[in-house]
């Protein structure tokens, strides 16, 4: 082999190609010796900063990334398909209820209007902060007649999962944020109103996940 | 699995070697912190982009970290770049350092930032995340012969910046 046929190997060589035939040339050879050293001590260094790099991109951002991908492209979780038929039945008996109940005179309007009709709120079962994954019997809807013929003190119901948010981690840390909410805006976190004026209003608690989404709901009376 | 697991999956099994690309070809953690964040939101708004029957998703991230980084790179000319025609094949010096130790690994990794370029992604992408010459030339789309050609002249430019520092 001569130098110029070494000098075309040695960088394969160096980098961990053995070659005999580099090797005997080596033997021979002082200067080619001394590249081959320079070659392999370039290798060693290359290798120790590649074993020894600990950069890491910041949690924050596979957090943000995430964050977007649910906004973009939808939840993490999806909704399990049995929930539909479930939910259009709940609909079903609520439907049949409000037009085969017995009619009551309103006592007093929820807020605003003094001829708004009392609210009918379909609501999913509570959150539990600890429990990220609500249990199926939990998600049947269930019916509350707010009704309310004097002021009575600020009570607060149970958080409700919004259907379409990723579920809670329990390590998650929380922000609870109280809201003025219209009918539109209970619409879009999940909780349909029956009979609702278009200008009602309700107060609410939002839990905000750590990604700031909002992912339960609970009005308060 | 949902689109979004499958994606965070991603993000994890590959997030933390482009970041490291980024970073080795920028010197700018700022930098690569963006690269990394352009290379997955491009993943997620253009899936369309990746042909799996191209190559796998891997190489695929690569290229598209290694544009943006050379869009970066043009943007902010923060290196004074090596002399292309530098020559870099001495055999005159004895190994006078050792390349392990920690403050000449510092001035190896800033040799390797002032390379140009097109030899700095050979090297960052062949020795230091040790992929294959054919896996190299998918990223930087060349052909293979070239990969080889640059990673030789930038071990050459590296191993005169060395021996100049007096490390090899």
């Amino acid at each position: 082999m001569s130098c110029d046929e070494f000098r075309e190997k040695v960088m394969d060589m160096a980098r961990g190609r053995d070659d005999a035939a580099v090797l005997d040339h080596v033997r021979e050879c002082e200067e080619c010796q001394r590249a081959l050293l320079n070659q392999r001590t370039l290798s060693a260094g290359l290798r120790s900063i590649s074993t020894n790099e600990t950069a890491a991109p910041s949690p924050a951002l596979e957090a943000q990334l995430l964050a977007r991908f649910d906004v973009v492209r939808g939840p993490r979780f999806k909704i399990p398909r049995w929930t539909i038929p479930a939910l259009a039945g709940a609909a079903a008996l609520v439907a049949a209820w409000i037009f085969l109940a017995p009619r009551q005179p309103l006592e007093g309007p929820l807020t605003g209007s003094p001829k708004a009709p009392s609210p009918m709120v379909a609501v999913a079962p509570p959150l539990q902060v600890s429990s990220p994954a609500p249990k199926a019997a939990r998600r049947r809807a269930r019916i509350i007649k707010a009704t309310r013929a004097t002021p009575a003190p600020e009570t607060e119901a149970p958080f409700i999962p919004i259907p379409y948010a990723t579920p809670l981690d329990p390590s998650e840390r929380v922000e609870i944020v109280r809201v003025n909410l219209s009918a539109t805006g209970l619409a879009s976190l999940g909780l349909r109103v029956w009979g609702a004026q278009p200008d009602m209003r309700v107060n609410a608690e939002l839990i905000l996940g750590e990604n700031g989404l909002a992912r339960a709901v609970r009005l308060v009376q | 699995m949902t689109d979004a697991n499958r994606f965070a999956k991603l993000y994890r099994q590959h997030s933390v070697r482009i970041f490291r690309f980024a970073l080795q070809m920028s010197g700018s953690p700022a930098a690569a912190e963006e690269v990394t964040q352009e290379t997955f939101l491009t993943l997620m708004d253009r899936p369309d982009l990746f042909d799996p029957a191209r190559g796998e998703i891997g190489p695929f991230l690569f290229g598209v970290a290694r544009n943006l980084v050379r869009r970066h790179l043009e943007r902010d000319r923060k290196f004074e770049c090596m002399d292309d025609n530098a020559e870099g094949f001495s055999t005159n010096e004895d190994i006078l350092g050792d390349l392990t130790r920690r403050e000449n690994i510092q001035a190896l990794k800033d040799a390797i930032l002032v390379l140009p370029p097109k030899y700095r992604e050979a090297v960052v992408l062949c020795d230091l995340h040790e992929m294959s010459y054919e896996a190299a030339a998918a990223v930087m789309e060349c052909p293979v012969g070239t990969v080889r050609s640059r990673l030789n002249r930038a071990r050459s430019m590296l191993l005169a910046k060395l021996q100049a520092r007096c490390l090899v």
